[in-house]
């Protein structure tokens, strides 16, 4: 067994830190990971997943050797710790195009198919765009149109929006962000069963 | 791009790199704890990354978001996704545009003057079909007056024409002297005449009879029939047996009313003997052939 994998028992022991509940404590186990997640992704750490399961890990191993009065807390600690690693592993790897006469190995990129190929994506995206649009309950649509389509995207607009709504303009920004991440995947998944050769509409939105 | 609170600026610098140090190990132990302040800043990360989408950024904010930022395939993955919402919402907002207000230069104007221009159009159309009708409605009256009138003045002239000819007739017969009107002298250009309707005899009517009491050079019959279209006849005489005795041809016809035709036949006296007798008529038709039209039997009475 590798030393870094996670037991049961860890497992269970930093459950049992997060809630006494244990249905609770899986919910807030997500909500640590996702929030693991985006800590790797903003410090440019590759792939964030990992890095956020590696954390969790070592939060776990550590349960039972130290004292860890704050979980949250100590966790941030070493997802920093992991950061720093990251970029020491970073710098070390040397990019492709930062090899001398890269121009071979980029010329791929320049190539017309590859043009081509970006210019199929983008409306492919577009098209899923518009299909997961449609697919949205009318309500939320309108929100999230109205959202966007604020002119300047001004803030004053937002705080308008917002107020008709009868909410604080966080509660807005975060409301209208939950249907912009469903629309997201909504729009991934669409795009990858396109790729997969799928031609009915009904098949590329779930 | 405009942040709407000082929040929302501190959350920017920290994407784009512009927090120091310490502060940037604070703000993300405060995310890591309070999940409002995570869902805030993924919202306003969101934000930016659509600011870029639609060019909303100040040069220095470009610059440091595409150097920053755009490091992971996620965040272009991500942004690429932004570019496509952003495009979308540009298409939303040019249609909305067109229908709220007309700009200058855009087909707009034209669409709308050609709307008004119909509308003109239609109108003008309505009114010219609106008099035009109630001109046709005062022609189709007028010509229906006048027809009306050119009736009525037919009427008129047949009844003066019958008049005439009634008062012709009523002279005729008072010149020539009526059988029982005794020592009235002779004139030598006297005349008979008989007015003799459409073959009564085979019609089972009263046999027409011409009394001649007298030595009358000249006999006129006046043959009434019903209206047609000739205007002249030929006329032939028989004797019952079919023999032929006289005949004319070209003999005009004059109307005697609305509905009856008068053709005056005048031929020598001394072609009828006592007997009796078919005198027939007949009209040319188109085609030059000769049609019977009517037959009028007599009698002739000698005293």
């Amino acid at each position: 067994m590798d030393s870094n994998s996670l037991s049961s028992t860890h497992f269970d022991a930093l459950l049992q830190r997060l809630d006494g509940d244990r249905e609770k404590a899986g919910e807030k186990y997500e909500c640590l990971r996702k929030k693991l997640v985006m800590f790797f992704e903003w410090n440019s750490c590759s792939p964030p997943e990992d890095l956020a399961d590696a954390t969790l890990d070592r939060v776990a191993q550590k349960l039972g050797d130290v004292t860890v009065l704050d979980v949250i807390a100590f966790a941030c600690g070493i997802a920093t710790n992991i950061v720093q690693e990251s970029h020491r592993r970073a710098m070390r790897t040397i990019s492709i195009s930062d090899l001398p006469h890269n121009e071979r190995f980029l010329a791929d990129s320049r190539q017309p198919e590859k043009e081509l190929q970006k210019k199929l994506e983008q409306e492919r995206r577009m098209e899923c765009l518009r299909l997961c649009i449609q697919r949205m309950p009318e309500g939320d649509r309108n929100l999230f149109l109205r959202y966007h389509h604020s002119e300047g995207q001004s803030a004053s607009d937002r705080i308008e929006l917002a107020r008709s709504l009868g909410l604080t303009i966080g509660a807005l920004r975060v409301r209208v962000n939950r249907m912009r991440e469903d629309l997201e995947k909504r729009v991934r998944n669409c795009c990858a069963s396109w790729r997969l050769g799928s031609t009915r509409k009904e098949d590329r939105v779930s | 791009m405009v942040h709407d609170s000082e929040r929302t600026a501190r959350i920017v610098r920290f994407f784009l790199g512009q927090m120091p140090a310490d502060e940037r190990t604070e703000f993300e132990r405060q995310f890591l704890v309070d999940d409002e302040v995570f869902e805030e800043i993924i919202a306003a990360e969101n934000d930016l990354i659509y600011a870029y989408a639609r060019g909303k950024l100040r040069a220095e904010e470009k610059s440091r978001f595409e150097a920053h930022f755009l490091s992971t395939p996620e965040r272009r993955e991500r942004v690429d996704f932004a570019m496509s919402l952003a495009s979308y919402n540009a298409d939303l907002a040019a249609r909305d545009k067109i229908r709220a207000e007309p700009r200058q230069g855009s087909i707009l104007p034209f669409l709308v003057a050609a709307k008004s221009l119909s509308r003109f159009v239609l109108v003008a159309v309505i009114v010219t079909i609106v008099f035009a009708g109630a001109w046709m409605i005062r022609t189709n009256r007028q010509l229906v007056r006048e027809i009306r009138d050119s009736h009525t003045r037919e009427q008129e002239l047949r009844r003066t024409s019958a008049d005439l000819y009634a008062r012709l007739q009523k002279e005729r017969l008072a010149a020539a002297g009526q059988p029982g009107a005794p020592g009235m002298p002779l004139n030598e250009g006297a005349t008979l005449s008989l007015v003799l309707s459409a073959d009564v005899a085979r019609s089972g009517g009263q046999r027409n009879i011409l009394p001649i009491a007298r030595p009358f050079p000249r006999i006129i019959l006046l043959l009434e029939k019903p209206y047609d279209d000739f205007l002249n006849y030929d006329v032939l005489l028989e004797t019952v047996e079919g023999g032929r005795i006289w005949s004319k041809k070209n003999v005009p016809g004059s109307p005697a009313s609305k509905e009856k035709t008068a053709v005056p036949v005048e031929m020598p006296a001394h072609l009828l003997m006592n007997g009796d007798y078919v005198i027939k008529l007949f009209g040319a038709s188109p085609n030059g052939n000769l049609d019977e039209i009517e037959a009028y039997s007599f009698r002739v009475a000698r005293r």
